[in-house]
């Protein structure tokens, strides 16, 4: 399984409709187009051999490599040095703000000489379709079309290209000062592709750097680990896809939870609980344009029907608010590092996590009171829920996790119930608006005291995974941080102190144990990354400060050069998942947040 | 000795074919020569008459204009056309860069040629577009 760069050793570009992942050896090895969730046309990494690359790196060996990005933006820097010279590639995508036209998805990459000189190669190969499509390749004199049945896309250059299998390659030298300019772009089928002068590229470069230093000023973060924070709250921004608000869980599929295991998901979809939890992130940092888009977005699910559907929301959609995500495999791939299968689609959308609308009516609650004050139509919808949720929240469910092996009563999902009744009990009284609010008072405290008796394992000393075990399980680290219990709490410090015993694994934290309640699914798993900020949090809220803190930044050791995470941490300090991920970042800044202020 | 089924193949792959069947593009590899030329060959020189259409199959040209080269031309690319289409003389050297294989339609067919293929003559015409776009980008 040589030539699979670890998941790690990526940065990511894009356009807030796509993104592609960038290796420190300079190969795009996954890029989706138009959207997150179009198929892929770059794919090495879930297929070195059939997968499709985009490489600009030297021409010969040896050269090594350092990745960076343009402070406070989204440009990656992939720089290379060899003995007779130092040259760098950078990477980005225009964000197009003009709606109604051809979105172009132009991904530029400009080379540049620095030191000595320099020869490079580029050799792209695009696989359409996951590797499904074949495709053409047509030369004209300033690059190339590659023409597939769905798509077409221009590699424009004025260097020559010369032909290579389905795909096309070129070398070329630079000098210091010298630069030469690839731009792929989406085209009609008739296109011909042009010359983009220097003063082009070098424009729409300043307009990228200056979009993201503009998007990153207005975040009213100023504490401790900013740099993480703002890089966290950038990558979030990237997941977003701009037409709807609508914001990915990571914009990669079946990045494995373990190498050479089956725990391999789509993640390029909207899960309503991800969602709301990066926009309670990005407001905290003041960014209230996305929750304001995120909410237009959710208002439209609401007012949708599903054919058949009971419940207010399906637990994840399309970036479109689709709501079919038929799961697939696609058997021709080998997957990361052998691990298969690669699936498409997301066979979880079907389950019933009746936890998504506490994270939603959260999410609705701080908008509210930071972002801009809910209207009407938004408020009906919101008690609409409410009222489900006061007839359905004692009911099994499949829980946060997502298992497969069966409904239980989850004590998380019950938690969340109890959010969402007492959040929409305080935007009621906040702001005067109707509702009934002895009934949802009633519901609230039947949710908490059937916690407190069921969900609360006397023997354990200890809130457990769900009413019917004894296994702890690290969600209920949300306990204090949604203020359903005082972080003091007796009974809160004992499970506290479980969860460190039996969890925490030199500082990292696994969801739960997986021999102790099983999951229906095979094979193992790393640490949770966004359960070891959870905890962090909950140490701090705790007053165990200082532990917090050196979690937190043994924690921020695990992030890779970039500052970047997948979902989980393999035994060697490995990035595993999907990546980047979404939830992981956004409990970065959660944790970050919470201990920067209290440590004052 | 490439087979008309490879010939074909190459041709499909240049911008200007781009919207011919493979039944087309068999008819045209048969139709049309093809030549070498090496590395530092003048293909065309500023000034001469009746030269034809050259279309690039594999390699690399300059474009040189009083001894400075303006540009290069590589697979895909077309020169000669200005003169073929005007009767008028070359108006630049062509010398090869990379060692060079091209189309050749001459003079005398060329007319013939591009009405025959109308959706050649569309690409071609799209292609000069392109060039003049490049020249002054607020041309319309």
């Amino acid at each position: 399984m040589d030539g699979y760069l670890p998941i790690a050793e990526h940065g990511i570009i894009g356009d807030l409709h796509t993104v592609a992942l960038v290796g420190t050896d300079g190969s795009i090895d996954w890029y989706c187009c138009p959207a997150f969730d179009s198929p892929s046309i770059f794919g090495a990494i879930l297929d070195r051999a059939r997968g499709g690359f985009y490489r600009i790196a030297p021409a010969a060996a040896p050269w090594t490599t350092k990745q960076l990005y343009m402070p406070d933006t989204n440009v990656l820097i992939t720089r290379y040095l060899t003995p007779e010279g130092v040259g760098e590639v950078q990477d980005f995508m225009p964000v197009e703000r003009a709606r109604g036209r051809m979105h172009h998805h132009r991904l530029i990459r400009r080379v540049l000489g620095v030191r000595g000189q320099m020869r490079l190669s580029l050799d792209i190969q695009p696989r359409f379709n996951y590797g499904r499509d074949d495709h053409q390749t047509f030369f004209f004199e300033n690059g190339v079309v590659f023409r597939s049945p769905d798509i077409c896309l221009s590699l424009q250059t004025p260097l020559a290209l010369q032909p290579d299998g389905p795909g096309v390659r070129c070398e070329f030298t630079l000098d210091p000062g010298q630069s030469a300019t690839f731009v792929l772009e989406q085209v009609p089928e008739t296109y011909v592709p042009r010359r983009y002068s220097e003063d082009e590229t070098r424009e729409a470069f300043e307009g990228t750097v200056e979009y993201w230093r503009g998007w990153l000023a207005q975040s009213r973060y100023r504490g401790r680990w900013r740099e993480m924070v703002h890089r966290s709250a950038l990558t979030l921004k990237l997941l977003t896809y701009s037409p709807t608000g609508a914001i990915v869980a990571a914009p990669t599929t079946s990045l494995p939870e373990a190498i050479g295991g089956g725990r391999n998901w789509d993640y390029r979809y909207t899960w309503i609980r991800d969602a709301a939890f990066s926009i309670y992130a990005l407001l905290r940092l003041g960014f209230t344009e996305e929750a304001a888009a995120f909410m237009d977005w959710l208002t439209q699910r609401f007012q949708e029907r599903r054919p058949g559907a009971t419940d207010p929301l399906q637990i994840m959609y399309d970036i479109r608010g689709g709501f079919d995500l038929k799961e697939q495999t696609l058997p021709h791939l080998e997957g990361y590092r052998g691990s298969a299968p690669v699936r498409i689609g997301n066979g979880a959308a079907g389950q019933l996590q009746l936890d998504i609308y506490g994270e939603l009516i959260d999410s609705v609650y701080l908008h509210d009171k930071y972002g801009a004050p809910i209207g009407h139509d938004t408020w009906s919808d919101l008690c609409r829920v409410v009222d489900w949720i006061a007839q359905h929240w004692d009911q099994a469910d499949e829980g946060v996790w997502e298992v497969r092996g069966g409904r239980q009563h989850f004590t998380y999902s019950r938690l969340m119930s109890w959010v969402g009744v007492e959040r929409a009990i305080r935007i009621a009284m906040r702001r005067g608006l109707p509702a009934d609010l002895a009934r949802w008072q009633s519901t609230r405290d039947g949710i908490y005291h059937q916690i407190m008796s069921k969900g609360w394992h006397p023997e354990r000393n200890a809130f457990v995974q769900h009413y019917d075990t004894d296994v702890l399980d690290a969600s209920v680290l949300l306990m204090p941080l949604v203020k359903f219990v005082a972080p003091a709490d007796r009974r809160w410090l004992s499970t506290l102190d479980a969860i460190s015993r039996e969890l925490v694994s030199d500082s990292l934290v696994y969801r739960y144990n997986i021999e102790g309640s099983p999951d229906g699914l095979e094979g193992d798993e790393g640490t949770f990354s966004i359960c070891t900020f959870w905890y962090v949090e909950a140490l701090a809220r705790a007053g165990r400060l200082d532990e917090a803190r050196l979690v937190f930044e043994k924690m921020l050791t695990y992030a890779n050069h970039l500052g970047l995470y997948s979902e989980e941490i393999g035994l060697t300090g490995e990035a595993l998942g999907n990546f980047p991920q979404a939830f992981t970042h956004l409990a970065l800044i959660s944790a970050a947040y919470c201990i920067d202020r209290q440590l004052g | 000795m490439a087979s008309a089924g490879d010939s074909a193949a190459r041709l499909g792959r240049l911008g200007v074919f781009a919207d011919l069947t493979e039944d087309e593009l068999r008819e045209l590899a048969a139709e049309l020569d093809e030549q070498s030329f090496p590395e530092g060959e003048r293909v065309l020189r500023q000034g001469e008459h009746g030269t034809g259409l050259f279309i690039i199959t594999d390699g690399e040209v300059g474009v040189v204009i009083d001894d400075e080269e303006r540009t290069t031309l590589a697979t895909g690319s077309f020169f000669g056309e200005v003169s073929v289409l005007l009767g008028e003389p070359v108006t630049a050297d062509i010398v090869v860069r990379k060692p060079l294989r091209c189309l050749v339609i001459p003079p005398e067919r060329a007319e013939a040629f591009l009405f025959a293929h109308p959706a050649v003559m569309y690409r071609m015409l799209q292609i000069e577009a392109r060039r003049l776009r490049t020249v002054d980008p607020k041309r319309d």
